[in-house]
């Protein structure tokens, strides 16, 4: 097993190291001249051009493209993302901060919608096609599809107005209330309903569908009609056969959407007040501050990898045939 | 757990159902929000009707939390971080959006005070003279300042500020405003003296920036410390009527009223600067009743109108609009051109379109400034007078479509900060037969390519108005104001007759005296126009009605800044 993670973790870094670069890359081919760039945030007029020359020596922009990324990774290796260059601040220390509760939300999130995927999808999948139960099932599979259509910016905003402003029942922003002491009790309050709207703005609807499909595939399958014939009780047939069946596929999917997620919860957070990544990274994106995206851009693929390879992991736990494929692969 | 946690989702997951079928039709659930808005004015009633149980007056958003939030200043606002990470020791003067925070830990030796017209008047400073020549400005401070760790205020303090913020090395944003400074002496522990390298009548502005204490901030500089980066800067301590208290970053910054304020205690206890990412999150956070207030814009009032419990106030702008014409592109050499194109711009569009119909047209670059002066009419939309002039000017109509030499006229707009403002001006400009293409970008791009080499441009998007003295405009139209002097004059705009009004205004120091420069500074740039001007928006603020004894004057450079200058004297009931 544990040759087996480090085999993951051994494939991931390739893929981080990709990402990185990617990042660094696309940065650096925008437009415009960064020296130039900062010089003009960080003047009250007009920039002094001789400190554009001074900055640009400064951050080694002279310098080509694969020297500077080898410096900046270097830094990154040993977990220094450098320093902002609009106000100077370290910026290590403040996507660490953040960290904290975009973790928190996308946990929340992602706990969320595999909950309600799972009792959605059952619910679904053992709601026969016909009468009433027809209804119901075209009403959940309406109501989950709304993660598909509406983008998690609006699907946010749109729960902000109805469930914190029109019906008040949850506070509308921020980690605690303005003023009062950010204990654990506020902080869950704030937590519920930006983390119940990522639930269902990213991901409930596919989890649902997986697991509704699943459900209904296998109650026709050979060893459920088996267990049926031996007249054991259709829940206890769901809950122990059936549902359980249904996790693997699942818990693939979970790690499939992890960039999904992570993306989604960067629109709740800039939308809830949630200080987290994703208010950092919309900022720091006004601001023009490129060490500040790209340390935001790395910890979130780190998230996401790190979703992917927890995911992994699991699946291995459970299906000892995924940890022999892929480690045949 | 998960057993609740599944029953919520239900109830949730039915909601949101709920909501989906309802669409976007509001009225259908204000039925709802007005059973809450209900309950919120019957507990107001009760706290009018007891007035010494404060406990009471809560809003309805904590209803449910049951503190006693009606002792509690709560602004919502945006760019919290910037403020926090850039103004503190940014050595930012009022100007700067930044010093929205200033106003509230900090004092100045002077500050600006609405119902004076926005003159500088004392503040740290009891008084100051002025030697005849106006090169010497001498203060008397008031002894009975201290700083918000009780350590006594002296003039220490002012020289080590000033010494602070000419420093090269520390990057202070108000170092250009300051550079006429020639020295900062003082005497003895109640005075200091300014003395200046040339007279310059708008010192006065920029000596209001928030003075540091030298006892904290003196020995990390010395050490060569960064503004941003020293402890300070964590944890500032000013002399204002709030006290730093905790900074959660992304999310708030509470703030302790100051016990030993010169001007007395701040009636509110505490004050929460609450960070809101945008408008529309604003008006959600103001429906909830979560604030006391904030800044939307056109967009978010139909969303605020009528709430209960607040008021919409609607606070005129010094903020100008306008396009910059690079005087020396051979297509706008002459002036009669840029006179046309005044005549040509569509006002009202852009201000029916971008501002919800609430706008002014601006026909002078001086607009509500501290100096009043009657507006000329000759650059007033008249597309008659354009065409006319532009015929003058050589310019030929033909079927609608000016040409120049037989050719077409095609002009480039370049914007950074305002598309949807550019592509109004484009297409009205097109309405009249002059073809705009328009190159719209990032902000720093596009102002840092126009310093770099503005050779290129024809028209550009900008704003201006920043500080309420009119002498603003001195770096946007005076000749020597070159981008090579730090002025914005980026396309070496010169006039004779500007040139001398604006030094003449720099030079006067008796009011009237510079009204009248600046009505001849006024009349000669319209003769010869540096920009299209376009208008001038108003700022809208909710304000919760049980806040009492703020007055909105003037809004600067579309922030909010002058909101703040007599907090210390605001009640929450």
């Amino acid at each position: 097993m544990t040759r087996y993670v480090l085999g993951r973790i051994a494939t991931l870094v390739p893929m981080l190291l990709v990402v990185c670069a990617l990042t660094f890359a696309l940065l650096d081919l925008a437009p415009g001249d960064p020296a130039l760039r900062i010089a003009t945030q960080l003047a009250n007029g007009p920039p002094d051009l001789s400190r554009v020359d001074e900055l640009r020596e400064e951050l080694g922009l002279d310098d080509p493209l694969p020297v500077r990324f080898g410096r900046w990774l270097g830094g990154v290796v040993q977990g220094d993302f450098g320093r902002s260059a609009i106000d100077g601040s370290p910026v290590t220390e403040r996507v660490l901060d953040a960290l904290g509760p975009t973790l928190l939300l996308t946990g929340s999130g992602l706990l969320v919608s595999i909950v309600g995927g799972l009792v959605l999808g059952a619910t679904v999948g053992l709601l026969p096609d016909r009468g009433p139960g027809r209804l119901a099932r075209r009403a959940i599979m309406a109501m989950t599809g709304v993660s598909f259509v509406i983008p998690a910016f609006l699907v946010a905003l749109g729960g902000l107005w109805l469930f914190a402003v029109v019906l008040g029942w949850f506070p509308a922003g921020g980690m605690s209330d303005p003023g009062e002491p950010r204990t654990i009790g506020a902080t869950l309050e704030h937590l519920v309903l930006p983390a119940v709207i990522l639930g269902i703005g990213t991901n409930l609807g596919v989890f649902t569908r997986l697991i509704a499909a699943g459900v209904e595939e296998q109650m026709d399958a050979e060893f459920v009609r088996n267990a049926r014939s031996r007249s054991i009780g259709r829940r206890r047939i769901v809950s122990a056969h059936v549902v359980r069946t249904s996790i693997i596929p699942l818990i693939a999917q979970v790690g499939a959407s992890m960039a999904y997620l992570v993306g989604g919860a960067y629109a709740v957070e800039v939308v809830f007040g949630w200080p987290g990544l994703g208010r950092m990274a919309v900022e720091a994106a006004q601001d023009q501050d490129v060490t500040v995206i790209l340390a935001v851009t790395v910890i979130s693929g780190l998230v996401v990898v790190a979703g992917n390879l927890l995911a992994d992991v699991l699946l291995g736990v459970i299906d000892p045939r995924v940890r022999l494929a892929r480690s045949d692969s | 757990m998960q057993r609740v946690s599944l029953r919520l989702l239900a109830v949730l997951a039915a909601l949101a159902m709920l909501s989906a079928a309802c669409g976007s039709d509001s009225d259908d659930t204000s039925g709802a929000s007005g059973s809450e808005a209900d309950v919120a004015a019957e507990s107001e009633e009760a706290a009018d009707a007891d007035d010494a149980d404060e406990g009471e007056s809560d809003a309805p958003a904590d209803a449910d939390e049951g503190s006693s939030e009606g002792q509690r200043l709560i602004v919502g606002t945006q760019f919290l971080d910037d403020f926090v990470s850039r103004s503190i020791v940014g050595f930012d003067t009022p100007p700067a959006y930044s010093s929205v925070l200033a106003q509230f830990v900090f004092d100045g030796l002077l500050e600006l005070d609405p119902t004076q017209g926005y003159l500088p008047v004392p503040d740290l400073a009891e008084s100051f003279e002025v030697s005849d020549d106006g090169l010497v400005y001498t203060f008397t401070l008031r002894e009975d300042v201290t700083w918000h760790d009780g350590e006594p205020f002296t003039s220490a303090d002012v020289v080590f500020t000033l010494t602070a913020a000419l420093d090269p090395a520390n990057q202070a944003r108000t170092a250009a405003d300051l550079a006429a400074v020639a020295s900062v002496t003082a005497p003895d522990d109640v005075t200091v003296v300014v003395e200046l390298s040339r007279p310059f009548a708008p010192i006065l502005q920029s000596l209001s920036l928030p003075i540091h204490p030298e006892h904290l901030l003196g020995a990390e500089l010395e050490a060569g410390t960064p503004p941003g980066e020293t402890d300070y800067a964590a944890a500032p301590i000013g002399t204002g009527p709030y006290m730093w208290a905790e900074y959660r970053p992304g999310e708030q910054l509470l703030l302790d009223a100051n016990p030993r304020y010169y001007k007395g205690a701040p009636a509110i206890p505490e004050a929460v600067l609450v960070d809101v990412a945008d408008y529309d999150v604003a008006a959600a956070r103001l429906a909830a009743g979560e604030i006391d207030l904030s800044e939307v814009t056109g967009a978010q009032l139909g969303l605020v109108d009528g709430l209960d419990g607040y008021a919409v106030n609607t606070v005129p702008s010094t903020n100008v609009f306008a396009i910059s014409l690079n005087v020396a592109d051979p297509l706008l050499e002459d002036p009669r051109v840029r006179i046309a194109l005044n005549n040509l711009v569509d006002r009202q569009a852009l201000i029916d379109l971008i501002e919800g119909g609430l706008g002014e047209p601006a026909l002078s670059p001086l607009i509500n400034t501290s100096v009043e002066i009657e507006t000329g009419t000759s650059l007033a939309t008249d597309v008659e007078a354009g065409a006319a002039l532009l015929e003058d000017a050589g310019w030929v109509d033909e079927d609608g479509t000016w040409t120049v030499d037989g050719e077409p006229v095609s002009l480039r707009l370049d914007d950074g900060f305002a598309p949807q403002l550019a592509e109004v001006v484009a297409s009205s400009l097109r309405d009249q037969g002059i073809d705009v293409q328009l190159n719209t970008g990032d902000y720093s791009d596009i102002f840092g390519q126009l310093f770099a080499d503005p050779s290129g441009f024809q028209l550009f998007t900008y704003s201006f108005g920043a500080p309420t003295d009119p002498d603003s405009i001195y770096i946007l139209f005076h000749s020597q104001a070159t981008l090579a002097n730090g002025g914005f004059n980026a396309f070496a705009y010169a006039n004779d007759d500007v040139d001398a009004a604006l030094d003449r205004a720099r030079d006067e120091t008796d009011v009237a005296a510079r009204a009248e420069a600046y009505a001849a500074f006024q009349e000669a740039a319209a003769a010869d126009p540096a920009y299209i001007l376009l208008h001038t928006a108003p700022v809208h603020m909710v304000i919760a009605d049980s806040l009492d004894g703020w007055d909105p004057g003037l809004v600067e450079y579309q922030f909010v800044r002058f909101l703040w200058w007599n907090v210390e004297e605001w009640t929450k009931s």
